[in-house]
């Protein structure tokens, strides 16, 4: 069964309730005395990019961290299609930056993939025809006998994020995935992102320190502001798409979107 | 570069040869390399050498095997638990200077002589680097290959057999390897001192008898079986840890 076949068996849900894959309200953080997030609320809808954006210290992997059930709020909660986040589910997952150390050295790139069908208990035998698919969709037909570390840095982090694909997940948490690659590399994951992201209808939460990319991948951005983070700004991103690295670059709406979030990012970082 | 190290033992056995020859040399000690070369291939001849190699190598195995599968789960439980290292670092502490032929009474008393007694001296020698490497390789599994195990709900089992055991398995073998030098030492050290059995007991008995071709002999040989079993578990090794670039680029 296919991702896309999955997600037809489950339009979109009319009601506004439906359409929220994950809450979190009236969140706080604290590690010791130090606060490091405060008063979050937070939807994301079904479907939609939403990229978290802030200067460092703001907090926004933990809270990223905080909806993949990783850490759990000192004050308030997340909910996951209603259901109170208390540890980390096969149904959301987590893209992390360091794809060196997220992915199994010792499997090879088939073997890392099929980590979340055993997880899952496919069946053995129909476990290789879906990684071949996933591997395709990221582009590295050919490589599954390959061993991580004898691919790129691109080439890896694109087997991570077949291997979140793998699971099905109703939403991706990705923490600056495309933090560590290349200006070039970068452009075309972020492209390759969104071509899956629409193909399948994904719910991303896409956490990155580069504005531009926030812009560039985002139906919406948050802005935090730091110390202790929280959500200072929500800005809905009106790019028509599908969006391409020169023309939505260039597009008036960007580089307004552009001046708005980075004079309030650099105001946010003086404080 | 391969030949080169050929050259310096060549140049002793002429050497070595050469000198035996003189009526001032210790021959009753030294012997030379024509009995020696002689005394070594009389004893595998006659099957004695390859029973005492035997012998030698099932206590050894024995013995190193019992030390992993005891060490390494124990390494792993303190490794894991800063709270099950605190409450065993004072024992642990305590045995682990322990010299191993000090355990050889207590082992004699528990099994008598034979092999059992044998396989539980080295065990306990080869316990110790077994685990004090399991101990470290379990502390050095990176925290993010946990994470990945939470995200995908493995439940306790299966991340100690899918995460833990092999990210740690490249420095397991290190302890191994390690505990595989110990225990080959220690089986001849028992078997030198009180135990009638083995190339340790082959070596006292020729020595007893003023056999200095069949001591030496006998040195050569473990010192080339020691070299084989190197050389079978570095070639174990390549191939299991074929993923890493960096394996085999240190030897």
């Amino acid at each position: 069964m296919t991702l896309a076949t999955i997600r037809l068996q489950f339009p979109p849900a009319q009601d506004s309730s439906g359409s929220i894959q994950l809450k979190v309200s009236k969140a706080g953080l604290s590690i010791g005395a130090k606060r490091i997030l405060q008063d979050i609320d937070l939807e994301v809808r079904k479907g939609e990019v939403l990229c978290l954006i802030g200067p460092s210290g703001s907090g926004k992997t933990s809270l990223l961290r905080m909806m993949g059930g990783f850490i759990s709020a000192s004050e308030g909660m997340v909910l996951a299609q209603g259901r109170k986040v208390v540890a980390p589910s096969r149904r959301i997952a987590f893209v992390f930056q360091d794809y060196g150390r997220a992915l199994l050295p010792w499997r090879t790139v088939r073997g890392n993939i099929e980590l979340p069908l055993e997880a899952r208990g496919t069946p053995r035998a129909e476990r290789a025809a879906i990684s071949e698919r996933l591997l395709d969709q990221v582009g590295l037909a050919n490589t599954s006998n390959v061993y991580p570390r004898q691919l790129s840095g691109g080439m890896q982090q694109r087997v991570q994020i077949a291997r979140t694909l793998a699971q099905s997940p109703d939403v991706l948490l990705m923490d600056e995935p495309f933090g560590a690659l290349d200006a070039m590399t970068r452009e075309a994951l972020q492209d390759e992102l969104l071509k899956l992201a629409a193909i399948q209808n994904m719910t991303i939460v896409f956490v990155t320190h580069d504005l531009e990319e926030a812009i560039y991948l985002g139906d919406r951005v948050v802005a935090l502001g730091a110390n202790p983070g929280r959500i200072a700004a929500v800005v809905d991103v009106d790019l028509p798409r599908p969006r391409n690295q020169l023309t939505t670059r260039e597009d008036t709406r960007f580089l307004a979107l552009r001046h708005r979030l980075r004079a309030f990012l650099t105001e946010e970082g003086r404080k | 570069m391969r030949a080169l190290g050929v050259v310096p033992p060549v140049l002793f056995l002429v050497a070595w040869q050469l000198c035996s020859w003189s009526p001032a040399f210790p021959i009753q000690t030294f012997s030379n390399p024509a009995e020696v070369v002689n005394a070594l291939l009389q004893s595998i001849w006659d099957g004695t050498l390859l029973r005492a190699t035997a012998q030698t190598f099932q206590t050894t195995f024995c013995g190193l095997g019992l030390a992993i599968v005891l060490g390494v789960p124990f390494g792993f439980l303190v490794g894991s638990l800063p709270r099950a290292n605190r409450a065993a670092v004072g024992v642990v502490e305590i045995l682990r200077p322990v010299p191993a032929v000090a355990v050889i009474p207590l082992a004699l008393l528990m099994f008598g002589f034979g092999s059992s007694m044998e396989s539980a001296v080295v065990a306990f020698a080869a316990f110790w680097p077994v685990m004090v490497i399991a101990r470290a390789a379990a502390r050095a599994v990176d925290e993010r290959l946990i994470e990945v195990a939470r995200a995908l709900e493995f439940n306790t089992l299966e991340r100690f057999v899918k995460f833990l055991f092999p990210a740690a398995l490249r420095q397991l073998f290190v302890g191994f390897r390690l505990g595989l030098g110990v225990a080959l030492v220690v089986a001849v050290t028992v078997e030198v001192a009180v135990n009638p059995q083995g190339l340790g007991y082959s070596m006292t008995s020729a020595q007893a008898a003023l056999r200095p071709d069949q001591v030496i002999a006998l040195l050569v040989w473990i010192g080339l079986v020691g070299w084989t079993v190197n050389a079978v578990v570095a070639l174990a090794e390549m191939r299991l840890f074929r993923w890493d670039p960096l394996s085999g680029a240190h030897r």
